[in-house]
C-alpha cells in the first residue's frame, strides 16, 4: 500500500466539485432509500447516463454517494412508518417502529444514523486494510459453503416468528414456495400456470412493498375509519430534537454489536450471492443471541436498529472487495459502477490495483466522505423528517400508496409488478390479521432462489452429497444452522411457558 | 400546518412524476398510431432485456447515445431483465408496432426458443438492423491449463475426446451456451459430454474460474481483459473469421482445424408489423451513428466491432443463424 497514492486520492476527492458531487449523490440516495419501492440500485441506474460526461473518479464518486446514502435512507420510513424503504432495512422496522410508537422516534433515528455511519466507516476500513485477504478467503466459498451459509440464514425464520413458531415456519415456507416460481436454474419454466409474466418469477421488491407497505396502509385505513382522528397523533407529537446524549449512550452500550454487525455485513457483502438483504437478518439474529435482554428485541430494543443499520451499510465496503480485487461485481449496483468504468475504458479485473491505484484509493476515500455526508445530511434533515409522523394518515396513506406503486413499476418497467404489489398487499393484510409474521416470507423469497441455485451448482459440479459435510466451512455453517434452530426452539418454549404462567397468575388474581 | 402538508404532497408528487418520466417515457402513450410521416415525434424506448451494467446494456446505451442526434429524438434505454432475457423480448413482441418500442438483443432470443423457454423466436419480430459483433473466446483457468498442458482448442477437444471430465461454466439458454455446444459439435464431440455448471451471467463465472471451481468458460474480450492480462484466464481460441487485434497471438478456431465461427451479434428488433418507413428511419439513424469514428473506437475498446447490416441483410443473417441453432437444439437440452 503506497501512502502517496492514498494522499493523491484524498487530494482528488477533497476538491469542491467532488465534494458537491458526493453530497448530491448521498442526498439522492437518501431520498431514494426512504421512499418504499425506490431503491439505491434504481437511483444509481438513473445516474448512470450522467456519469458519461464526468471523469471516471467523479462518476464513481457520484454513484458511491448514492449507494451509501441509499443503504442508510431505508431506515427513515422503516422507523417512522413501519414500512421498510429498502429490502435491506426490513429488520430495522422490528425495533425501530416500536420505538416510534413508544414516542422515541428521534432517538431511534439517531441510533439508526449513527449505526449507518459507523457501519460505513468500518466497512471502508476493512476494505482498505484487509480487502485482498478477504477476497482470497471468499474464493474458498464454493456453492457448498454458500448453500450452508444460506441454510444457516434461513434458520432465522424461527427467531423471527415471535410467539408462534408454527405460523413463522409456515410463512417461511410460503416465501420459499413463491421463490420457486419462474425459470429454474437449469432452464425449465415452473409454476407459471400459463401466465407468461410469471415465467420470470416474483422479484422481491414488489412483494416487499405489497407485504409491508400496502398491508400496513390497509390497516392504517382501517384505523382511520375507527378513530375519529386526533387521538393517535397526540401520542406522536413529541420531541423532534435528537437526544444526542441518549444516542451516544446507546451507541456506547452497543459498541460490540456495532463491530460485530459491521464485520458480518462486510463479509456477507463480499460473497457473490448474498448481499445487504441477508446481512441485516443475520446480524440481527446474532445481536439478539449475544444480548442480555433478548426478550426486548422486537419490542423496541436499540440493539436491533444498531445491528440492522450498521451491517447493511458495512455491506458497501464488503461489496467493493470482489469488485476491486477480482473485478467481480458483488451486486447490481456494483455491476452498474463497473459498467460506468468500462465505458471510460477502464477494465476492472485483478489488475485494477496496479493499473489504477489512484482510482482504487479514491473509492475508499469516497466511501468515507459519503459516510460523513450521511451523518450531516440526515442530522440536518431529521427535524423535518420526523414531522412526517404529524401528517394525518388521510394524506399520508394515499401519498405513500401512490409512490410505492410508481416505485414498483419503475424497477422493471412492468405493469404486472403493480398487480403483484396489490395481490401481496391483500395477502399481507390477511396474514397480519391471522397473526402470521410477514418477515419470514420475505426472507424465504430472498434466500430461496440463491439456496436453490447454489445447490444446483453444487450437484452440477459433483453429484455427491457428502461434500456438504466434508468441506470444513460448509460443515461449520451446517452445525451453526442446527445449533441456531435448536437454540431458538428452546428459547421460544421457555418464553411460551412464561406467558402461560403469566396468564395463569392473572387468572388466579 | 396545512401549508406544510401541501408542500409535502407536492414534493411527493414531483418525485413520483420524475420517476415516471425517467423510466417510462415510451410506454405512457403508445396507443396512438397516427401517421408515420412525422416519426419520431416522441422518445423511442429501447428495451434491453438484461440488468444494467452488463455487456449488452453498456453497448446499447453507448450506441443509443450517439444515434439520438441522428434520430432527432431521445432514445430511452429501458432495462427489463429476467427469465433468460424473455421478459423484455415478450414485452416488445406484444407492444404496439409503431416504432416507439424496440428491442436490443442478440442470439439469446433464438436459444431461448430452441431450449424451450419461450414459444417464439426471431420470426415473431421485424428485424431493424444489425449493430455490432463480438467474438467469443473459450477460455480455461491457469491452473487447469498448467495441470493438463492445454494451450488451445485442439488440446481441449482431445482432452474431452479421451474421456476426461471437463467442468464448464455457462448461462443456460444464453449465447455462450450455444457457442460452446456448437463448437464441440463442430469438433466432433458430443456437446453433452461436458459437465456444465449454470451461472447467472458472466461475472460469477469469472469468480468460479478464479476459485478453480470450474475449468473453463466462454467469455469475451471486454469482460475478460483483466484476467487475460494477469494470466489467470487462458484464451484457447477466437471464435471468429479473423484474429482479434487486441489478442493477436490467439489463433482462430478455424486455424486450429475446426470449421466453426459465430459471433455474438447484437441488433435491434421491432414488433411484428412495424411500418417499413419507420424501420428505415431507425436503421438509418443508427447507421449514421455507427459510421462515426469516435463511436467505432469506443465500441472496439469494449471488445466488439461495429457491423452494421441493414434490415434485409440482417433478416437473412438471422434466418441462417436460427436454422443452425435449430439443428443443434437437441444436443443443447439436458
Amino acid at each position: 500500500m503506497d501512502i502517496s497514492m492514498v494522499m493523491e486520492a484524498f487530494q482528488g476527492i477533497l476538491h469542491p466539485t467532488m465534494l458537491i458531487t458526493i453530497f448530491i449523490g448521498v442526498l439522492v440516495g437518501i431520498i431514494a432509500g426512504c421512499i418504499p419501492g425506490f431503491t439505491f440500485t434504481m437511483a444509481i441506474i438513473l445516474a448512470f447516463p450522467f456519469t458519461f460526461g464526468m471523469d471516471p473518479v467523479q462518476g464513481l464518486a457520484l454513484m458511491i454517494g448514492i449507494y451509501i446514502g441509499g443503504l442508510s435512507g431505508g431506515l427513515i420510513s422503516g422507523i417512522l412508518l413501519g414500512i421498510p424503504g429498502t429490502p435491506s432495512s426490513v429488520v430495522t422496522v422490528f425495533d425501530g417502529y416500536p420505538m416510534t410508537q413508544q414516542g422515541q422516534s428521534a432517538r431511534a433515528l439517531g441510533i439508526g444514523i449513527m449505526s449507518s455511519v459507523l457501519g460505513t466507516f468500518i466497512g471502508a476500513i476493512v476494505l482498505f486494510l484487509l480487502g485482498p485477504i478477504i477476497a482470497k478467503f471468499s474464493l474458498l466459498f464454493g456453492p457448498w459453503e454458500i448453500f450452508s451459509l444460506i441454510l444457516f440464514a434461513l434458520t432465522l425464520v424461527a427467531g423471527l416468528s415471535g410467539a408462534s413458531l408454527a405460523k413463522g415456519l409456515l410463512a417461511g415456507c410460503l416465501g420459499l414456495l413463491i421463490g420457486t416460481i419462474g425459470i429454474s436454474p437449469t432452464g425449465q419454466v415452473r409454476f407459471d400456470f400459463g401466465i407468461s409474466q410469471l415465467s420470470s418469477g416474483f422479484s422481491p421488491i414488489p412483494v416487499l412493498i405489497g407485504l409491508f407497505a400496502l398491508s400496513t396502509l390497509f390497516s392504517n385505513i382501517e384505523e382511520i375509519k375507527k378513530s375519529v382522528a386526533g387521538k393517535d397523533t397526540a401520542i406522536l407529537k413529541q420531541q423532534v430534537k435528537i437526544p444526542y446524549l441518549q444516542v451516544l449512550k446507546d451507541m456506547y452500550r452497543e459498541k460490540w454489536n456495532v463491530l460485530r454487525s459491521s464485520l458480518i455485513g462486510c463479509f456477507i457483502g463480499c460473497l457473490p450471492a448474498a448481499g445487504a438483504e441477508s446481512a441485516n437478518f443475520i446480524s440481527y439474529d446474532q445481536a439478539k443471541k449475544f444480548s442480555k435482554d433478548k426478550e426486548r428485541f422486537g419490542k423496541g430494543h436499540p440493539g436491533g436498529i444498531v445491528a440492522s443499520e450498521s451491517s447493511n451499510n458495512a455491506v458497501a465496503g464488503g461489496a467493493f472487495i470482489p469488485t476491486i480485487t477480482l473485478g467481480i461485481p458483488g451486486d447490481v449496483a456494483q455491476a452498474v459502477m463497473i459498467g460506468a468504468l468500462i465505458l471510460h475504458g477502464i477494465t476492472p479485473g485483478p489488475g485494477l490495483f496496479h493499473t489504477q491505484p489512484i482510482l482504487v484509493n479514491s473509492i475508499y476515500v469516497a466511501i468515507i466522505i459519503s459516510g460523513v455526508a450521511v451523518l450531516l445530511l440526515q442530522t440536518l434533515l431529521l427535524p423535518i423528517l420526523t414531522r412526517i409522523t404529524f401528517i394525518p394518515k388521510e394524506f399520508l396513506v394515499p401519498s405513500i400508496l401512490f409512490l410505492s406503486t410508481v416505485g414498483a413499476f419503475a424497477l422493471n418497467n412492468q405493469i404486472f409488478d403493480i398487480w403483484i404489489v396489490f395481490a401481496f398487499g391483500i395477502i399481507g393484510f390477511l396474514l397480519m390479521k391471522m397473526g402470521v409474521p410477514l418477515s419470514p416470507i420475505i426472507l424465504g423469497l430472498i434466500l430461496g432462489p440463491t439456496l436453490e441455485a447454489e445447490m444446483t451448482r453444487a450437484f452440477q459440479m459433483d453429484t455427491s452429497i457428502s461434500l456438504f459435510f466434508t468441506r470444513p466451512i460448509s460443515l461449520t455453517f451446517i452445525i451453526l444452522a442446527l445449533g441456531s434452530f435448536v437454540f431458538t426452539v428452546f428459547q421460544v418454549n421457555k418464553q411460551n411457558k412464561k406467558t402461560v404462567e403469566a396468564i395463569d397468575i392473572k387468572k388466579g388474581a | 400546518m396545512k401549508k406544510m402538508m401541501l408542500v409535502f404532497l407536492s414534493i411527493m408528487l414531483l418525485i413520483a412524476l420524475a420517476a415516471c418520466g425517467s423510466s417510462s417515457n415510451g410506454a405512457s402513450s403508445q396507443s396512438n398510431s397516427e401517421g408515420t410521416s412525422n416519426f419520431p415525434d416522441k422518445p423511442v424506448k429501447l428495451v434491453i432485456p438484461y440488468p444494467p451494467g452488463g455487456g449488452t446494456d453498456v453497448l446499447f446505451r453507448l450506441v443509443a447515445q450517439y444515434a439520438e442526434k441522428h434520430l432527432g429524438q431521445t432514445i430511452v434505454p429501458t432495462n427489463m431483465a429476467g427469465a433468460t432475457a424473455t421478459v423484455g423480448s415478450r414485452f416488445v413482441k406484444d407492444a404496439d408496432p409503431d416504432g416507439y418500442t424496440v428491442l436490443g438483443i442478440h442470439q439469446v432470443m433464438a436459444t431461448a426458443q430452441h431450449t424451450g423457454v419461450v414459444d417464439y423466436g426471431f420470426s415473431s419480430f421485424d428485424p431493424v438492423f444489425l449493430m455490432t459483433s463480438t467474438p467469443h473466446i473459450p477460455s480455461i483457468s491457469k491452473a487447469f491449463s498448467e495441470k493438463h498442458g492445454i494451450k488451445n482448442v485442439t488440446d481441449l477437444v482431445n482432452y474431452v475426446k479421451a474421456g476426461n471430465k471437463l467442468t464448464w461454466a455457462y448461462t443456460v439458454g444464453s449465447e455462450d451456451h450455444y457457442t460452446i455446444a456448437a463448437l464441440m459439435d463442430a469438433a466432433g464431440v458430443d456437446p453433452r459430454s461436458l459437465n456444465y455448471v449454470s451461472y447467472d451471467g458472466t461475472a460469477p463465472q469469472y469468480a468460479a474460474i478464479l476459485a478453480n471451481q470450474v475449468d473453463g468458460m466462454t467469455g469475451d474480450y471486454a469482460s475478460g481483459k483483466g484476467y487475460f492480462d494477469e494470466g489467470t484466464l487462458v484464451p484457447l481460441g477466437m471464435v471468429d473469421a479473423e484474429r482479434n487485434p487486441f489478442l493477436p497471438e490467439v489463433p482462430t478456431v478455424k486455424e486450429q482445424g475446426i470449421d466453426f465461427e459465430v459471433t455474438v451479434d447484437r441488433g435491434v428488433l421491432a414488433p411484428k408489423g412495424t411500418p417499413a418507413e419507420v424501420v428505415e428511419i431507425i436503421s438509418e439513424a443508427f447507421k449514421k451513428a455507427l459510421e462515426e469514428p469516435e463511436l467505432q473506437e469506443k465500441i472496439k475498446e469494449l471488445g466488439s466491432f461495429p457491423n452494421y447490416k441493414a434490415t434485409e441483410e440482417y433478416k437473412t443473417h438471422l434466418e441462417e443463424l436460427d436454422a443452425k441453432m435449430g439443428e443443434l437444439a437437441p444436443k443443447m437440452k439436458f
